[in-house]
């Protein structure tokens, strides 16, 4: 799944968010990204609370004041879309891909094991699959993808093949050219 | 322990992404670039500044300032052309004659430099290069050198010439290849003939993807009840129809050949007007 062909009119639904899926949705963050846990109530206030768009059956964006920060696909964690991410980088659980994969991740690919044990990449070894990550890059500032992982740190650093982390939302995909959503 | 403020990042102003991703777009060199420099210098600086020649501006403390070993000797701070400069470099390697309406010139399009130039280069040819560029980035004219990288052609293209570098578009990744398409312009002059007759000339018409000449000659012979032809003059095709029909072929374009507006211009005593 991903944003590549996105457009603000994909979305269809909106409805207000109740208080109890706001609450599971920041301790759903909260437990991906323990940094965020001082600073959760502050970024998502109670008021105004979220709206939800509803894009298809088993995708849902979150706004706050017209601004996509959240999403959520039916099995997987909840993310955060990189806009949201560049203004508060410190406070995501990340990690840190070598350039090679830099142009790959840009067209929509999915990162390769190598691309996180290669020489410059970084990876914590205690993530464990599923964990939602914000990827960056060698190099660069700013994140470049938000995704998570489909093998265990451990794993991924053992094997080296196959695919080590699924991209949902890359720098420049439609998502990101959503700057609001009316 | 307070939340941290949110910071506010620079996204790039033609593809949206954070500047430091944006040589993996297909528009680096001819958009992305030159707006960066435009609009965030410092920025520019910091990312791209390592290769070039550097003049320390904000060096005032430092007695001798340290040039580095690429800058030549007039430096103190070369500044770029404004588009007066420009126009009047222009003028001076095609038509002096015209170097009084400058001022006239500028004053009409001003804010819409980029298409005054793009139109003057259509009818004159290439534009002549600023020192400036050539200092900062070491561009060599066409002329001096046969080669020219491909770096330093996309950065002549930021002088804006005919061949314009269209925006591709925002797709990234590997398999994206960037679009040079020529930009739709097409102007209309008159030339005199003997005694009262004129001749119109419509030169950039095989720059429209939709019209083919031999159809748009014949389709100006009907309209305008007069011979039209096509001639090739030094790599361009221009189409001449004899009487003076600048005015009503600009609209006939427009209408028949769905060219926009914007892109047609008619030449009205040296001046570019956009056709109404």
């Amino acid at each position: 799944m991903s944003f590549k062909r996105f457009q603000s009119s994909d979305c269809s639904t909106s409805t207000p968010v109740k208080a109890s899926v706001q609450r599971y949705l920041k301790s759903s963050l909260v437990e991906s990204n323990p940094l965020l846990a001082p600073h959760i109530d502050s970024l998502i206030p109670k008021k105004p609370p979220l709206t939800a768009y509803k894009v298809t059956s088993f995708l849902t964006l979150y706004t706050l004041n017209s601004l996509p920060i959240l999403f959520e696909t039916r099995d997987g964690p909840v993310l955060p879309t990189l806009r949201f991410v560049h203004q508060y980088p410190s406070l995501f659980t990340s990690c840190r891909v070598d350039s090679g994969a830099i142009p790959f991740i840009l067209g929509g690919a999915n990162i390769m094991c190598p691309g996180l044990v290669n020489p410059g990449s970084e990876l914590n070894e205690d993530y464990e699959i599923g964990q939602s990550v914000v990827v960056y890059a060698e190099g660069k500032e700013h994140a470049l993808a938000v995704g998570h992982l489909k093998m265990g740190a451990k794993e991924i650093k053992e094997v080296n093949k196959g695919m080590g982390c699924e991209v949902a939302h890359f720098i420049g995909d439609g998502l990101f050219e959503t700057k609001s959503i009316e | 322990m307070s939340c941290p403020a949110p910071l506010s990042i620079i996204y790039c102003s033609k593809c949206g992404v954070p500047p430091e991703y944006c040589p993996f777009g297909p528009d680096f060199q001819s958009h992305c670039m030159p707006a960066l420099i435009r609009e965030h210098p410092a920025l520019a600086q910091q990312l791209y500044g390592s290769q070039e020649a550097t003049v320390p501006k904000s060096d005032s403390d430092d007695p001798a300032p340290t040039v580095s070993k690429t800058v030549s000797e007039e430096t103190t701070s070369l500044e770029p052309w404004t588009p007066t400069e420009r126009l009047t470099a222009f003028y001076n390697k095609y038509d002096p004659t015209k170097i009084p309406s400058i001022p006239t010139i500028l004053t009409k399009y001003s804010g819409k430099e980029d298409a005054l130039f793009t139109a003057l280069t259509v009818k004159y040819g290439d534009e002549p290069l600023d020192p400036y560029l050539k200092v900062k980035y070491g561009i060599v004219e066409e002329d001096d050198e046969e080669v020219v990288s491909e770096g330093v052609s996309g950065l002549k293209l930021a002088q804006g010439l005919a061949t314009k570098k269209v925006f591709a578009g925002k797709a990234r990744g590997t398999s994206v290849k960037s679009v040079e398409k020529t930009c739709t312009r097409i102007v209309i002059s008159k030339s005199k003939l003997q005694k009262k007759k004129w001749q119109t000339i419509v030169i950039g018409l095989e720059t429209s993807p939709t019209i083919k000449l031999k159809e748009a000659s014949q389709a100006f012979r009907k309209r305008f009840a007069g011979s039209s032809s096509v001639k090739d003059v030094a790599g361009r095709k221009e189409v001449i129809i004899q009487g003076d029909h600048v005015e009503e072929c600009g609209r006939f374009i427009v209408e028949k050949f769905k060219v926009k507006k914007e892109e047609v211009w008619i030449d009205e005593d040296g001046e570019f007007v956009n056709v109404c």
